[in-house]
């Protein structure tokens, strides 16, 4: 199922950029009909099964047929079962994994901290454990009883898309895997193409501010760097060495971003809002927040592998240029904040479909004016 | 026996000169940091802030924000931090008559990294003079704990030297595992590990003036009250029963030691956290130059100490920019290496 | 006057059970103004805690003890300690020190909260340091002293808190025999300058006797013998006290009793002592 939601723009580019998303869709599909260098995951056999899939850490394991008893360690990989439908097939996850909400209902729900209970995993006997960040003393163990497992830990975009892809095929989904992979790539394309000769404002994007004198922010490996570059802004912590670090208030002012990024305002501790982020010492002389650009998100969707990071994608790129996405009225700009409703316990509710719709529409209606 | 007659420098020539190297100190890291700011420009900024001068700006409004509202509470925090741990060091290493004393000695360090944890974990969102949750539950839980260690060694009316640091052993480790404890019952604590750990290691965390004046306070009146103790403390280096003989209340002193110890350590750590090293190194330092009677080993313990760590604090802004690393790793390597030197220069057997 | 006087002192240590006989039972002394008091008798007979009782360090759990006729615990520690002053056998000497610093911690009871030592402080100092005869030590560690030169700076310490009590636990323990004799005379030379009330626990018997006005004999907690050293160094008593045969005999060149040991004989078997 296609998504039918489009960036279009009053002007006959759209033509142009239709076909383009058509041509681009043709050639993915065909890539991922052949095999290639740039995808160690998925490594297909001419009939489906039996399916040798090799996971990130080389370990290779080979499947008879899909996987009826799934069991999932990181919230990332439990989304992406569930959006390739086969969330009934997760007999344990982890305590983590609340999206979608059916999720919270499956139990068991395992404690990854500080290592998981191999013997209750071993006692589900699971046909498949997929794993991101476990110890890979723990998961040799499972897999000395005889149970495949598979760490994925995609770092990028389109290593995510490869990892849903390689999913579908173990789990019989295919199809699903590879709609949602032509959409969140051709989501994606569309968003570079749209910010493509923006202004690139200069971004400062926080992840925990417990200490609002160092806090921890983005850097430009990982997710959130690789989201913030192509949404269309400049990451003023592009000379990081990791994807994380902790770097003093100092260095924020001086650089001076344009826009605030705040992914720890939904978090359980010290939570933070643009108005606790403007009393800072110091930061009133900050473009941002001079101008009031700073704008709270969920950082779910900006760090969880899984087919949500082109929502994160876009509401990004929709922050950092409201221009080139439909000019949105005051109302929408707060459907935008607002309507993820960020609770403290760290719950959030998306967009609803009817706002989406609603938005759409107004969209709709601008367009045929 | 040959005969070591080195003379002392008199003691108000330390103290002068220390402060001057204090005022140095400070001069030197609020002119440096991970952002570059021109000295002279600091130095008109400073003039058209503090004494009304008006010289044309020829820096950027940040670089004033940053100096004035940033970069100054820093320093002045690492300095008042550096002199309370000191302070806490020289009163804990005089009362338990042990060289390996430092300010967390008495259940401290497990305290306040109990404290902290739960502030961490209830989220609870009110500040007091700008202090978030976590330091204003550290400073209690650093509090809580030395009372019960005091009180777990009390036996009779007194509580014995060597109980005292065995149960405070005792009760920082047990706080200390409570504290891993509560991280693997707690899921949310979990998301937020590397930041509780982060504060353990020790990061001057000053946003407010405010902060800094209650602190500056606490420590004021915590360290006079020290010195005013002086001769106790001398006293008590010649054990308990001689330091009675000589006229001292020995037990009433040593619980009045007690709390203004634990007033120095917990306002440390409300400031910074647990920044480690510094309060058994200044000490020592100072001992070699002063000699060991409080009435000059105190005050100038506290100027090394808060010189020291100012300097540290600047290294962790300073040396990886713009990562900031946490100041207890760069106390431990600065401090670390010269305290070794100095014991091996010593070459006196090291009793205190 | 008498300087110091016990009366009918029974003490016991917090926590030992009440079983056990208490470590002192019924002890009476006195010791006037320039009189030397020696306290002897075998290991755990109550000596050091009887001490202990004279300074005020341990509440007596019956009788009294009165400084001037004033009751001990009555006083504070600071005040006591202006009047009353003890050397001890040994103790945590502070790294770094130096004599003069190690001895002007004897003006502890005269310190003053926000200002430093006195004109008077300093003299008394000097003169303590003199007193004891180290005054050319004044500007060495006391780490690096000699055990005799230690001692004497421990005395000079007691010394400038300028008190007309001295209470010294064993004050020879640790010297050799030239320093024994030196020290004891040293004391004694103070205690009738200074008309100072000496009080010591001595283990040698015969400095005893030679350096000594009165000697008191204690055997488990109790009181034996009080007297001169000629009426309490008797052959029946000691043998009672220390089960330790000797032989008393006249000093060749002073008029006090010269005591002499006779080992037993019975190099094989070992008998309990008593």
């Amino acid at each position: 199922m296609r998504s039918s939601r489009s960036f279009r723009k009053i002007s006959p580019m759209c033509c142009a950029l239709r076909v383009a998303r058509s041509a681009l869709c043709c050639a993915l599909v065909a890539l991922l009909l052949f095999p290639t260098q740039a995808a160690p995951v998925a490594r297909a056999q001419p009939s489906p099964f039996p399916l040798t899939l090799t996971d990130d850490s080389g370990i290779s394991a080979t499947f008879a047929a899909p996987p009826l008893r799934i069991v999932t360690l990181n919230p990332g990989l439990t989304e992406i079962t569930f959006a390739l439908g086969a969330g009934s097939r997760l007999i344990a996850v982890d305590t983590y994994s609340e999206f979608p909400p059916e999720a919270k209902s499956v139990q068991p729900r395992l404690t990854t901290y500080p290592s998981p209970s191999v013997e209750t995993i071993v006692g589900l006997k699971p046909d498949v454990v997929l794993s991101l960040a476990e110890r890979d003393e723990d998961l040799a163990q499972i897999r000395r009883q005889g149970i495949p497992v598979l760490k994925l830990f995609p770092k990028d975009f389109d290593a995510t898309v490869h990892t849903i892809q390689a999913l579908g095929k173990l789990y019989g989904a295919s199809d699903a895997a590879d709609a949602i992979a032509a959409d969140m790539l051709d989501r994606r394309d569309a968003v570079i193409a749209a910010v493509a000769d923006a202004p690139r404002p200069r971004v400062y994007e926080e992840l925990d501010a417990s200490e609002p004198d160092k806090p921890f922010v983005a850097g430009p490996k990982g997710f959130y760097g690789e989201l913030i570059d192509l949404a269309g802004g400049t990451n003023i912590f592009g000379d990081l060495p990791g994807d994380v670090g902790q770097v003093g208030a100092e260095t924020i002012v001086q650089r001076d971003p344009e826009v605030i990024i705040l992914t720890d305002a939904d978090l359980p501790f010290n939570p933070q809002t643009p108005e606790m982020v403007a009393a800072r010492p110091g930061w009133d002389v900050v473009t941002a927040v001079a101008n009031d650009a700073i704008y709270p998100v969920s950082g779910q969707l900006y760090s969880t592998p899984g087919p949500r990071l082109i929502q994160g994608l876009e509401d990004l790129a929709r922050l950092l240029h409201p221009d080139r996405f439909n000019s949105l009225s005051l109302w929408e700009r707060a459907g935008v904040r607002g309507g993820y409703e960020i609770k403290r316990l760290g719950r959030y509710a998306p967009l609803t479909r009817a706002a989406r719709g609603l938005i759409h529409s107004q969209r709709e209606r601008r367009i045929s004016l | 026996m040959a005969a070591r007659a080195a003379r002392r420098p008199p003691g108000p020539l330390v103290l002068g000169g220390l402060s001057v190297l204090l005022v140095a100190s400070l001069l030197f890291a609020a002119a440096f940091g991970a952002v570059q700011l021109r000295p002279d420009d600091l130095v008109r900024m400073t003039l058209n802030h503090l004494f009304g001068a008006r010289f044309e700006p020829t820096w950027r409004p940040q670089d004033e924000a940053i100096f004035f509202a940033i970069r100054l509470p820093r320093v002045a925090g690492a300095a008042i931090v550096g002199a309370a741990l000191a302070s806490a060091g020289v009163l804990f290493q005089g009362l338990l008559r042990n060289p390996l004393a430092d300010p967390y000695a008495l259940g401290v360090s497990g305290g306040a990294a109990l404290g902290g944890a739960l502030g961490f974990l209830l989220s609870l969102s009110f500040t007091f003079l700008g202090f978030s949750p976590v330091p204003i539950l550290a400073f209690a839980g650093a509090l809580i704990a030395m009372s019960l260690v005091y009180t777990l060694a009390r036996v009779g009316g007194r509580a014995p030297i060597v109980t005292l640091l065995l149960a405070g052993f005792a009760v920082s480790a047990i706080m200390g595992y409570a504290v891993s404890f509560l991280l693997i019952l707690n899921d949310r604590l979990q998301l937020n590990l590397p930041r509780v750990y982060g504060w353990l290691l020790g990061g001057i965390s000053v946003t407010q003036w405010s902060q800094l004046g209650l602190a500056l306070i606490m420590v004021g009146v915590a360290l006079g009250g020290g010195w005013l103790l002086r001769h106790s403390l001398d006293a008590l280096s010649l054990g308990e029963e001689s330091a009675q003989q000589l006229g001292i209340a020995v037990e009433s002193d040593k619980r009045l030691v007690i709390v203004l110890g634990s007033i120095l350590t917990g306002a440390a750590v409300a400031l910074g956290g647990l920044i480690g090293f510094v309060g058994l190194f200044a000490p020592h330092v100072t001992r070699t130059i002063v000699g060991p009677r409080h009435t000059w080993l105190l005050p100038a313990a506290a100027l090394v100490g808060a010189a020291f760590l100012v300097l540290a604090d600047l290294l962790a802004r300073a040396i990886l920019p713009p990562t900031e690393v946490p100041v207890g790793i760069l106390t431990a390597f600065v401090g670390g290496p010269f305290f070794l030197w100095l014991l091996r220069r010593e070459r006196r057997e090291y009793r205190l | 006057m008498t300087a110091l006087e016990l009366r009918g002192i029974e003490a016991t240590y917090p926590g030992r059970s009440s079983s056990l006989k208490p470590v002192l039972a019924n002890v009476d002394l006195q010791v006037g103004p320039g009189e030397m008091l020696a306290l002897i008798g075998p290991n755990g007979s109550g000596k050091t805690t009887l001490l202990r009782v004279a300074s005020g360090g341990l509440q007596p759990s019956a009788g009294t003890a009165l400084l001037d006729g004033r009751d001990l615990t009555a006083l504070t520690a600071r005040e006591r300690a202006r009047h009353i002053a003890v050397v001890p056998q040994d103790g945590p000497i502070p790294n770094g020190l130096f004599v003069r610093e190690m001895v002007s911690l004897g003006r502890t009871p005269y310190s003053r909260l926000l200002l430093g030592p006195t004109l008077h402080d300093r003299q008394a100092v000097t003169w303590a340091l003199e007193a004891a005869g180290v005054e050319n030590l004044a500007e060495r560690f006391v780490d690096e002293l000699s055990g005799g030169e230690r001692q004497r700076v421990i005395l000079a310490r007691a010394l400038a808190q300028q008190a007309r009590v001295l209470l010294l636990d064993e004050p020879t323990a640790n010297l050799d025999l030239h320093h024994q004799v030196a020290m004891l005379e040293l004391v004694r030379g103070l205690c009738r300058e200074r008309g100072l009330a000496v009080l010591t626990a001595v283990h040698d018997l015969q400095l005893a006797a030679l350096f000594y006005d009165r000697v008191a004999l204690l055997s488990a907690g109790q009181l034996v013998s009080q007297g001169s050293p000629e009426a309490v160094l008797t052959a029946p008593l000691l043998l009672e006290a220390f089960g330790q045969r000797v032989v008393l005999s006249a000093h060749p060149t002073h008029g006090v009793p010269l005591v002499a040991l006779v080992p037993n004989g019975n190099a094989r078997r070992l008998t309990a002592s008593g």
